[in-house]
C-alpha cells in the first residue's frame, strides 16, 4: 500500500489552475502505484485568502471539482479548499475524494487569529473531528492547526484512526535550526511524537512557494507508527513523495505499546465535565 | 537575559536563510513577470548584501546596480560602490544627482542637511523608477529591520522599492550574513552611514551602537518584552525609553497613506488582498 505526498505551490485564488495541477499530480501518483495521494491545506485556492475567501469558495458539488472528482475513480485524493455551507458559513475545508464522490469533509476545528493568522476572520469553525474510511484504512484529517491542540489527535486516536492525514500551509519562521526553518522542526517533532504514542502512520503535506513574503517551509513528511521519518521532502522545491505503508506495522507498534487499549475515555470524559463546570462556576 | 538576547540575533544556518531570500526574491518578481531588478549601491553593506543575494536569485546578467553620488558623497563609498558591482559582473551606472540637487536648492541656499538628505534619498529613488521602467524591472530595497523599526530612513526615498530580501533582518544580522556571501571585507568592517554629510554615521546620529539597539528591539519586537523587562535585563531605562519612542512615532513610515472611512469598504481598511492576488 501506498500514499503519496504532493509538496506543491498554488496560484493564490486561481481555483482552476490549481484543480489542473492537482488532477495532474492525482494522476501521476496513480501511475506511480499510490492509492491515495495529499496535497496541503488551502491547494485549490492559495493560502493568504482574505477577502478571496468568499470568491473562491465551493461546495462538494462545484463543476470546478469535476476533473477531481473523475481522477478519484482511479486514485483516493486530499485536496483543501474553501468550502461554502447551505448557510453561507465558509470554511478552510479539506475533502476526501474517492470514487467519483467527496466521501469525507473536514473543517478545520482550531483557526490560527494571532500573529501572522488572522483565519478566524474570515472563517468558521468546523466542529466535528470524524474518523472515516479511507483506501489506506481508517483516517483522520486534521488540517494544519489542528494538529497543534493534543484534543484532535486524542479524538482522532479514540475513533481508531491507523493514519493521520494532515494538510498544512505552514509559513515559515526561525532560523535557529539547520536545513529548515524552524516550524518544519516542530513539525517533524509533532510527527514524531504523535505517530508513535497513537501507533498510527502521520502523514504531511506542506506547502512551498512564496505569498507577499511568506515562504512556506515544505519539508512534508511520512512517520511509521515507530515515529520514525521515513520520507521527506525538500524545505522548498515542489515534490512528489511516494511512500510504502506497512499495516502490519501497526499491528506490531500496537502490541508493543497498547496505549489505545488503556484509554479511559469515560473518565476522561467525567473530568472534562467537572473541569469545564468548574471554569464556568469561576 | 542579555546573552539571550545576543543568542535571539544569531542565524544558525547562514546557507539556507541565503537560499530563503534568493528564492523570495526570485518567485516574487518572476511570478510579477519580471526577470530584472534594479538596485542603488551606496557602496554600504545593507545594498552590497541585497545584490548579491539578487544575484544569486536572478543572475548577474539581469541586475542593474545604480551608484548616485552627490558631490560630497566620500569617494570610498564611490569606489565601493563600484567594487561590488565589479565582483559581480553586473551592469553599473554612476549618476552624479549633483546637478539636480543644486538647481533646486539654488531657490532654498538655506535649506539644512537634512531637508537636503531627504531629497536626495528621494531623486535617488526617482533614477531607480525611472531605471526601472526602461528596463521592465523591479526596484530591490535594502532597507534593514533595525532602520524600518526606528524610522531611519527618508519616507518615499531608500524606504520606496518594490521588494526587500533585507526587511526582516536586523543590522548586525545584515553583516553576518554579508560576511557569509562573500561582500567584500572592507565593506563589511566599515562604520555604516548615510553619508549625506561627511563624517556622518549612523551610530553617531542615532546615538546607539547597533548591538545595543538590535538587542532592545529583538527583545521588544520579536520576543514581546515590555519596557521594564528590557530594564531589568539591564538596559539603561533612558536608552529603552529612546528606542521605544523611536518605534512609536516612526510608524506612520511604515504605513501607506491613512483613508477617512465613509463606505462599506475601504481600501486600506477592509478591502484585504495580496499583492500575490492571481499570482
Amino acid at each position: 500500500m501506498k500514499v503519496a505526498v504532493a509538496q506543491i505551490n498554488t496560484k493564490l485564488g486561481v481555483v482552476e489552475a490549481n484543480v489542473e495541477k492537482c488532477t495532474e499530480l492525482s494522476l501521476r501518483a496513480k501511475e506511480e502505484g499510490a492509492d491515495v495521494v495529499v496535497f496541503p491545506e488551502l491547494s485549490l485556492t492559495g493560502y493568504n485568502l482574505q477577502d478571496l475567501t468568499f470568491e473562491v469558495a465551493l461546495t462538494p458539488q462545484s463543476p470546478e471539482l469535476i476533473p477531481l472528482i473523475e481522477a478519484s475513480r482511479e486514485i483516493g485524493i486530499v485536496v483543501g479548499l474553501i468550502e461554502e455551507s447551505p448557510e453561507h458559513i465558509f470554511y478552510n475545508s479539506a475533502f476526501y475524494i474517492e470514487g467519483g464522490k467527496v466521501k469525507h469533509v473536514h473543517r478545520k476545528f482550531y483557526l490560527p487569529t494571532y500573529g501572522m493568522f488572522d483565519e478566524g476572520r474570515f472563517v468558521g469553525k468546523g466542529s466535528k473531528i470524524e474518523a472515516f474510511d479511507s483506501k489506506l484504512g481508517k483516517s483522520a484529517l486534521l488540517i494544519c492547526e489542528d494538529l497543534w491542540h493534543f484534543s484532535t489527535v486524542y479524538l482522532a486516536f479514540l475513533q481508531g484512526t491507523k493514519f493521520i492525514i494532515a494538510p498544512s500551509a505552514s509559513p515559515g519562521r526561525g532560523y535557529k535550526e539547520r536545513g529548515m526553518f524552524g516550524n518544519a522542526e516542530v513539525w517533524l517533532n509533532i510527527g514524531e511524537f504523535y505517530s508513535r504514542l497513537t501507533g498510527s502512520y502521520f502523514i504531511y503535506s506542506n506547502r512551498v512557494g512564496v505569498e507577499d513574503g511568506f515562504v512556506f517551509s515544505g519539508s512534508s513528511f511520512v512517520c511509521d507508527p515507530y515515529g520514525r521519518v521515513v520520507a521527506k521532502a525538500s524545505p522548498f522545491d515542489e515534490e512528489l513523495l511516494i511512500v510504502e505503508l506497512s499495516p502490519s506495522l501497526i499491528r506490531s507498534a500496537r502490541v508493543n505499546l497498547p496505549l489505545l487499549r488503556d484509554e479511559r475515555p469515560l473518565t476522561i470524559l467525567k473530568n472534562l465535565r467537572r473541569i469545564v463546570d468548574d471554569r464556568e462556576a469561576e | 537575559m542579555i546573552e539571550r538576547l545576543s543568542e535571539e540575533l544569531k542565524i544558525e544556518d547562514k546557507a539556507f536563510i541565503e537560499e530563503v531570500l534568493t528564492r523570495f526574491l526570485r518567485e516574487e518578481l518572476h511570478k510579477a513577470g519580471f526577470k530584472k531588478g534594479v538596485i542603488g549601491l551606496s557602496g554600504g553593506v545593507d545594498s552590497s548584501l541585497a545584490a548579491f543575494l539578487a544575484v544569486k536569485a536572478l543572475g548577474k546578467e539581469n541586475v542593474i546596480g545604480i551608484s548616485m553620488p552627490y558631490k560630497s558623497s566620500s569617494q570610498s563609498s564611490r569606489d565601493d560602490a563600484e567594487l561590488v558591482a565589479k565582483t559581480l559582473g553586473i551592469e553599473f551606472h554612476e549618476i552624479d544627482i549633483s546637478p539636480q540637487i543644486d538647481a533646486y536648492y539654488s531657490l532654498f541656499p538655506d535649506a539644512d542637511p537634512i531637508r537636503r538628505g531627504n531629497k536626495m534619498a528621494r531623486e535617488r529613488m526617482s533614477i531607480l523608477y525611472d531605471f526601472a521602467h526602461a528596463n521592465n524591472a523591479l526596484v530591490i530595497g535594502t532597507s534593514n529591520k533595525s532602520e524600518l523599526l526606528i524610522g531611519y530612513s527618508t519616507r518615499w526615498g531608500d524606504s520606496a522599492h518594490d521588494v526587500n530580501p533585507l526587511g526582516d533582518l536586523y543590522k548586525t544580522q545584515v553583516w553576518e550574513m554579508a560576511s557569509f556571501v562573500g561582500v567584500p571585507e572592507r565593506i563589511v568592517k566599515k562604520k555604516p552611514s548615510a553619508d549625506l554629510w561627511p563624517g556622518q554615521t549612523d551610530e553617531g546620529e542615532i546615538g546607539l551602537d547597533y548591538h545595543t539597539l538590535d538587542k532592545i528591539l529583538v527583545g521588544y519586537v520579536d520576543l514581546r518584552l515590555k519596557r521594564d523587562e528590557l530594564i531589568e535585563a539591564g538596559f539603561k531605562p533612558e536608552v529603552v525609553d529612546r528606542v521605544l519612542k523611536m518605534v512609536q512615532t516612526s510608524q506612520y513610515k511604515r504605513k501607506l497613506p491613512i483613508i477617512c472611512k465613509i463606505a462599506q469598504r475601504t481600501v486600506d481598511k477592509d478591502f484585504l488582498y495580496l499583492r500575490d492576488w492571481g499570482l
